[in-house]
């Protein structure tokens, strides 16, 4: 039973077909949770931005 | 975590009491109002600051039911003016849990004055937390906001009503809509908060990316035209450089073959100008001596005759002198000459002699007819006028007599003179004949040198010096057009790049992508979640109420969470729902769906939480209560379960079969057992006291 609804286990098994966006929601979820056990208030929209930016002009960078 | 110890002072019905506790069970009994649901409170009321109003059904918090808290038999007995309630909670920490603390403690307090023989009770209290590192050992107390920080950490306020369990609130708790304790609890539960926060932060981000993206593309196309102009600009500028190029071009061609004429024209004049000067040297010597000669010639023509004419006078100086005296003389007496007699007149014409100046008068000469004409002059006067005209003639002529020798000197100095310029001029002719042999260019013979045109070849060095500067001013105004419209085509691409990069919206796109991807895996994380949340509650509670059930007499069947409906039932074999099911089996299923939610809670906050229970089985009676606490006692990892005694305690030997004293007495598994109950002395002043029943350690 704890195996099956770790969160880790969870996002391994969601079905990403693009790594940028998985490290993005890795990111993230690392964020939230350091937010949820620490109780110290991030701005995850914020963060989330900031990820979003990167990857994007990783990605635009790539392309050129 | 495991509840360890628990101090009441002056809260609601007890005086001062204390409980120990320990992993495992442990069990209190206590008929109605004995004061066992005054002791939930106290669990309540330190961690959550909260009573339970029996009356109204309902939680309080302390401000709103102050005047209940603290014990009415201590304010009535206590002989001072200020009155402590107080609970103090200890816990040890597991071994193996997330944390760093060995032990806890949370006090809660508040003070009651005795005002004008009438007691007030603070609304406000106080509050304390003290740890115990596990490691160091360290000890440090928290107050009032950070200590309630403190005790959210270890209980979720969300979960409260779970691990600190109501019998008569069982129905609430089995509630499933989208405000029941079981949503909340849910969100609570293993950390979906945080798939619900990275879900509503992700789908904000989208629209925001995605209102950047829309705003970006209605700029691109106001800037297009923009675009489009500046891109036609510099394709007129890079025709227009074109042109220049090759105008140019043509004209640095033009250059070369202008220049290189000029250097060879540069040349050749440089190649005779020696010549050249040696020529013009002897034609201008030339010219000398043509010139000289003919001033030979008209100087000797015109000075022979006159020197001639007056050399004929040569010698008669002195009888001009006499004649001129004796004129004078006899001018100054006042007399003149006799005038000359026809027959002196006649004489000097006979012997062709002038008898006064002694010269040849022969006939037809000047002289002869000069003297002639006296003769015809017969007049005296005439012969005067004639002979002053004779003395002037003679004092015109004598200084003519006397310079005759300077004129002659003179005449032939000038001849020689000329005559000198003339051999000079030769000199230069010869002399620059032969220079002229020594400097000529090798095979150019004199016919060549004849046929020469030294002018036409200075005139046509300095036309073709007009020509190269002309082309190089061309030259110039093309460099400067050119590096003028390349300065152009510079400014424009720089300002179609700027503008190209602020209308490229492949950033806005790219983001607006990664955005909707990540918004719609958050959901699906969320969702997924969610479902093995539910998923995996459902089947610890039924694995738990399979095991309740074991021995039940009624059909229990599988339970089953319907959470989109909000429903929790049990369906048979047949997969269908089961419409009645006996007292027994829905107690069961209760304490198994509350045991699920902490058994999956305990797995994710990697920890375990104490089950604390009042009157969890109320509804029950006899066996099916020991069956049920039995079936507790193996769930959670500590449970603190406060009972109902249904056992009248003056009656000795119904106390010795109630089952759940036996269970009591004989379950290991349960470690302390108490008794509460009130003194039937002091009925209006509750007072509850207590029995130890168990206490294995």
């Amino acid at each position: 039973m704890k195996d099956s609804i770790k969160m880790k286990k969870i996002i391994n098994d969601l079905d990403f077909d693009d790594p940028g966006v998985k490290n993005v929601i890795k990111s993230l979820l690392g964020f939230a949770t350091t937010e949820y056990q620490t109780g110290l208030k991030y701005d995850l929209e914020k963060k989330l931005r900031v990820l979003i930016d990167k990857e994007a002009q990783k990605r635009i960078k790539n392309d050129n | 975590m495991i509840i360890k110890h628990i101090e009441i002072e002056n809260f609601r019905c007890y005086e001062k009491q204390e409980f120990h506790f320990s992993k495992g069970a442990n069990i209190i009994l206590g008929q109605n109002n004995s004061g066992k649901s005054k002791l939930f409170d106290a669990f309540h009321w330190v961690l959550f600051n909260e009573i339970y109003s029996t009356e109204k059904r309902k939680w309080f918090a302390t401000k709103d039911i102050f005047e209940e808290i603290p014990c009415k038999r201590s304010l009535k007995k206590i002989k001072g003016s200020n009155l402590k309630t107080r609970v103090l909670l200890k816990i040890d920490m597991d071994n193996d849990s997330g944390n760093n603390y060995q032990k806890l403690e949370f006090e809660r307090s508040l003070i009651s004055k005795k005002v004008d023989n009438k007691w007030e009770t603070s609304r406000s209290f106080a509050l304390r937390v003290s740890t115990i590192d596990k490691d160091t050992s360290d000890f440090k107390d928290l107050y009032d906001k950070e200590a309630q920080g403190k005790i959210s950490e270890f209980f979720p306020e969300k979960l409260k009503h779970y691990f600190f369990f109501q019998g008569e609130g069982i129905n609430k708790l089995m509630s499933m809509h989208s405000r029941s304790d079981f949503a909340k609890a849910l969100e609570s539960l293993s950390k979906v908060e945080i798939f619900k926060k990275m879900q509503i932060s992700s789908k904000k981000v989208k629209v925001g990316y995605h209102d950047d993206y829309v705003s970006k593309q209605s700029h691109d196309k106001e800037t297009q035209k923009k675009k489009e102009d500046l891109s036609s600009d510099i394709a007129g500028y890079d025709e227009d450089i074109e042109k220049v190029k090759s105008n140019l071009k043509n004209e640095q061609n033009e250059l070369v073959i202008v220049s290189k004429l000029k250097e060879e024209l540069e040349d050749r004049v440089l190649k005779y100008n020696d010549v050249r000067d040696v020529l013009v040297e002897q034609k201008e010597a030339q010219i000398q001596i043509k010139r000289k000669n003919e001033e030979l010639e008209d100087y000797k023509a015109n000075n022979v005759e006159t020197l001639i004419n007056d050399w004929i006078y040569a010698g008669t100086q002195d009888l001009f002198d006499s004649f001129i005296n004796i004129y004078t003389e006899e001018k100054e007496k006042g007399r003149y000459p006799e005038p000359v007699t026809q027959e002196y007149i006649n004489e000097m014409l006979t012997g062709e002699l002038c008898l006064i100046c002694n010269r040849e008068a022969p006939k037809k000469s000047d002289a002869y007819n000069h003297i002639r004409s006296h003769i015809e002059r017969a007049s005296k006067m005439e012969e005067l006028t004639d002979y002053i005209s004779l003395v002037n003639e003679a004092s015109h002529t004598l200084p003519i007599i006397n310079s005759l020798k300077d004129a002659f000197k003179n005449y032939y100095e000038n001849i020689e003179e000329i005559e000198n310029d003339i051999q000079t001029a030769r000199n230069i002719l010869a002399s620059s004949h032969e220079r002229l042999l020594s400097i000529l260019p090798k095979g150019v013979d004199k016919d060549h040198l004849k046929s020469l045109n030294f002018d036409q070849m200075m005139s046509d060095l300095v036309n073709t010096q007009k020509e190269e500067s002309a082309v190089k001013i061309k030259i110039g105004r093309f460099e400067g057009n050119l590096e003028r419209l390349e300065d152009l085509v510079k400014k424009a691409e720089i300002e179609l790049e700027e503008i190209s990069q602020s209308t490229e919206n492949e950033i806005e796109t790219a983001r607006y992508n990664i955005a909707t991807a990540v918004a719609e895996h958050c959901e699906d994380l969320y969702t997924q979640f969610n479902n093995q949340l539910l998923e995996s509650i459902e089947s610890t509670t039924n694995a738990y109420f399979q095991d309740m059930t074991k021995g039940a007499s009624a059909r229990p069947g599988t339970v089953k969470i319907d959470y989109l409906n909000q429903q929790i039932f049990t369906v048979g074999e047949d997969g269908e729902k089961m419409l009645s099911m006996n007292e027994g089996n829905v107690v069961s299923m209760q304490i198994a769906f509350i045991a699920g939610i902490l058994s999956v809670s305990n797995d994710y906050w990697n920890d375990n939480f104490p089950f604390i229970a009042d009157a969890p089985t109320s509804k029950l009676g006899g066996d099916n209560k020991a069956t049920a606490v039995n079936t507790m006692l193996d769930i959670f990892n500590q449970s603190i379960i406060i009972l109902k005694d249904d056992v009248p305690r003056t009656d000795d030997e119904a106390l010795r079969i109630d089952p759940i004293r036996q269970l009591i007495r004989d379950n290991n598994k349960i470690k302390y057992g108490y008794e509460v109950y009130i003194d039937k002395d002091d009925v209006t002043l509750q007072h509850t006291q207590v029995k130890t029943l168990k206490d294995n350690l």
